[in-house]
């Protein structure tokens, strides 16, 4: 499984990134990316399995990223993880196509439970 | 002073703490806030007025609330907000409340409005870093100034650097902008890298 | 060992309301029974608004609401809520208030109950506003002529100084007249420093009420004035100045009679500096005081005077 992780903060990336159930960390490819452009870049290239994404990044945030992605590829399963919990955040995501929504910092059943879906 | 690491690790922490705090602010308002990525940066004392304050220096209609807050974690939260911005704020909490006072003849209304968002939004943001560091905290109340001239006799606490750590109020449909400041001395500062530290060990 | 004291919030030198969410009060503590003069008995099981008809208590209920829901303290302030429980105060003597201004605290104790901390500000809030008063006092003295109750030089400068930035920006001109009492002097020495101090008032009262609203009018020092004109061209300026030198010298000062004065008149020029504008003015007063004084003259180029109409 291709799996990519998308955020600014290199703390971030290592949470989720250590959230990951070890059986799947050893059979998957880890992508990571630290803005929205790189995300899509790095989306298109690699059209991986799944996307932890963030929202608020510097260049390109994580709503138009994500725009993006669901245009480029409307099968895209994309996570979006963050800080910002405002309900109307929430429905923008959710409109935008995200699978779901999660307020940092994830814990590792809900991470599980994520791939699980995807496996 | 301030490592790339660490920078990281605040910058994400102070992203989720303020993203709690401002949804308690947007859903109050029952609208939509922009959340920014928190700027960090490290200046002598005397330089802190231009870093909060920038160009906005000779920008006369300014309220400025501070606020302290106490425990083994300790400095001052600043709730910059321009006049216009203050005023289109009123008009949001006004509309919660059913009732309007006439903003021009009372001042006092205004700001009501602005130390009861800055706390909000201070005392969320701090408590919810203090608690992903371990840490308790206690606030004083906020105090408000509509003054540019805030920083008089700061040499004399004998502190050298101050981290000032900013992000952004900003409601755009609202044309709501403020600036929230997070200010601490660089005593506090090694207390923040310790547990800073401790939490990028137990969290990778 | 002895049972704790839980009777402590009586013996507080500040306020202490317990409530629930909707401000029914479970207790109040000694310090509200001594400056309501409602009994603790009385109070509680009440609805704190109906205890104070007439006092609004909508902002108390969104900070109790804002401290159960984000569990955050709340806070008032006693400069700008100035209170939340109506206390009148009596003191007579310099009381500025006549109700005691607070700060006070909300606080959620658990999901049921708040505590709210009432805190006497009144005297800080006196203070305040005695410095205050001073303060605008201080300042108004500052700025004006202890004399004659007319600008003094420093505010006129001041004010000179604001213009000339108005004027670079926005590309208008402005004037100023310099004018000087003819002879005063003898003034002093035939009828004495009250009857000076006479003439030197009347001169600002008449001065003052001659010249427009926008105009500014202060004393220089000595028997000198001078006139601030917003954009005004230097042939206004003067015909301002030859009016006013006419209703003084037909003015009857009573002891001292009849007095006249000299007037000097210069306008501002872009890239001049303050002190060249008034050293200009001040030139051509001396021109009008050596061709025969009561008279206005005009600086035209630097150097070159002209007399008045």
């Amino acid at each position: 499984m291709k799996i990519l992780i998308v955020d600014d903060t290199k703390l971030s990336r290592a949470m989720i990134l250590k959230r990951i159930p070890e059986n799947v960390k050893n059979s998957s490819k880890i992508f990571q990316g630290v803005n929205g452009r790189e995300a899509v870049d790095l989306y298109k290239e690699i059209k991986p399995d799944i996307t932890f994404l963030d929202l608020t990044m510097p260049e390109m945030d994580g709503f138009t990223a994500l725009e993006i992605i669901r245009a480029h590829d409307p099968d895209a399963q994309v996570y979006v993880i963050t800080a910002d919990i405002q309900a109307k955040a929430r429905e923008r995501v959710l409109a935008l196509g995200a699978k779901g929504i999660e307020k940092k910092p994830i814990d590792e059943t809900r991470i599980a439970q994520i791939l699980a879906t995807i496996q | 002073m301030i490592d790339n690491e660490i920078k990281d690790a605040l910058e994400e922490l102070i992203n989720i703490s303020y993203g709690s705090a401002t949804a308690a602010i947007a859903d109050l308002f029952d609208s939509f806030a922009q959340l920014r990525v928190p700027g960090i940066k490290v200046v002598p004392v005397g330089e802190v007025e231009h870093a909060v304050l920038g160009e906005n220096n000779h920008e006369p209609n300014l309220y400025i609330s501070t606020q302290m807050f106490k425990g083994t974690f300790e400095g001052e939260i600043l709730f910059v907000i321009d006049k216009q911005s203050a005023s289109n704020m009123q008009d949001l909490i006004c509309l919660l409340e059913d009732v309007c006072i006439d903003k021009e003849e009372d001042d006092a209304e205004i700001r009501q409005s602005i130390l009861e968002i800055a706390n909000i939004l201070g005392a969320s943001c701090i408590g919810k870093l203090a608690e992903l560091l371990n840490s308790v905290v206690s606030f004083s109340p906020p105090i408000i100034e509509l003054n540019n001239r805030l920083f008089m006799g700061r040499e004399k606490t004998g502190y050298s650097m101050v981290i000032i750590i900013s992000t952004l109020l900003e409601f755009e449909k609202e044309q709501i902008t403020g600036h929230l400041f997070i200010l601490f001395d660089d005593e506090m500062f090694v207390w923040l890298e310790k547990s800073l530290y401790a939490f990028i060990e137990e969290n990778t | 060992m002895t049972p704790v004291k839980t009777d402590i919030l009586d013996t507080l030198e500040n306020g202490v309301i317990i409530t629930d969410k909707d401000l029914n009060i479970l207790s109040w503590n000694r310090w509200l029974v001594v400056h309501t003069g409602i009994s603790q008995e009385k109070a509680r099981g009440q609805h704190l608004p109906e205890l104070f008809p007439g006092t609004s208590f909508s902002i108390l209920k969104r900070k109790i609401h804002i401290a159960f829901t984000l569990k955050i303290p709340a806070f008032t302030n006693a400069s700008v809520e100035k209170y939340i429980i109506p206390i009148k105060l009596n003191k007579i003597t310099k009381s500025i208030f006549r109700f005691m201004r607070q700060d006070s605290v909300i606080t959620a104790l658990d999901d049921t109950q708040a505590a709210i901390l009432i805190y006497d500000a009144t005297p800080l809030l006196e203070a305040n506003a005695i410095i205050e008063t001073q303060l605008k006092l201080v300042e108004k003295q500052a700025r004006t002529d202890g004399l004659t109750q007319c600008y003094n030089k420093t505010m006129f400068n001041e004010l000179l100084a604001i213009e000339i930035k108005k004027a670079d920006r926005h590309d208008y001109t402005f004037s100023m007249i310099i004018l000087d009492i003819d002879n005063f002097k003898s003034v002093n020495d035939t009828f004495g420093h009250l009857v000076g101090d006479y003439v030197l008032k009347e001169i600002a009262t008449i001065s003052a009420q001659s010249i427009r609203e926008s105009d500014v009018f202060a004393r220089w020092g000595g028997e000198e004035f001078c006139i601030l004109l917003p954009q005004t061209a230097l042939a206004n300026a003067v015909a301002v100045a030859d009016k006013l030198r006419r209703i003084l010298a037909a003015h009857d000062f009573g002891a001292a009679g009849h007095q006249h004065c000299s007037f000097g008149v210069a306008e501002y020029s872009k890239d001049n500096q303050q002190s060249d504008l008034v050293r200009q003015a001040d030139e051509a007063l001396y021109y009008a005081k050596h061709n025969g004084k009561n008279r206005v003259a005009a600086c035209l180029d630097d150097r070159k005077f002209i007399l008045g109409p």
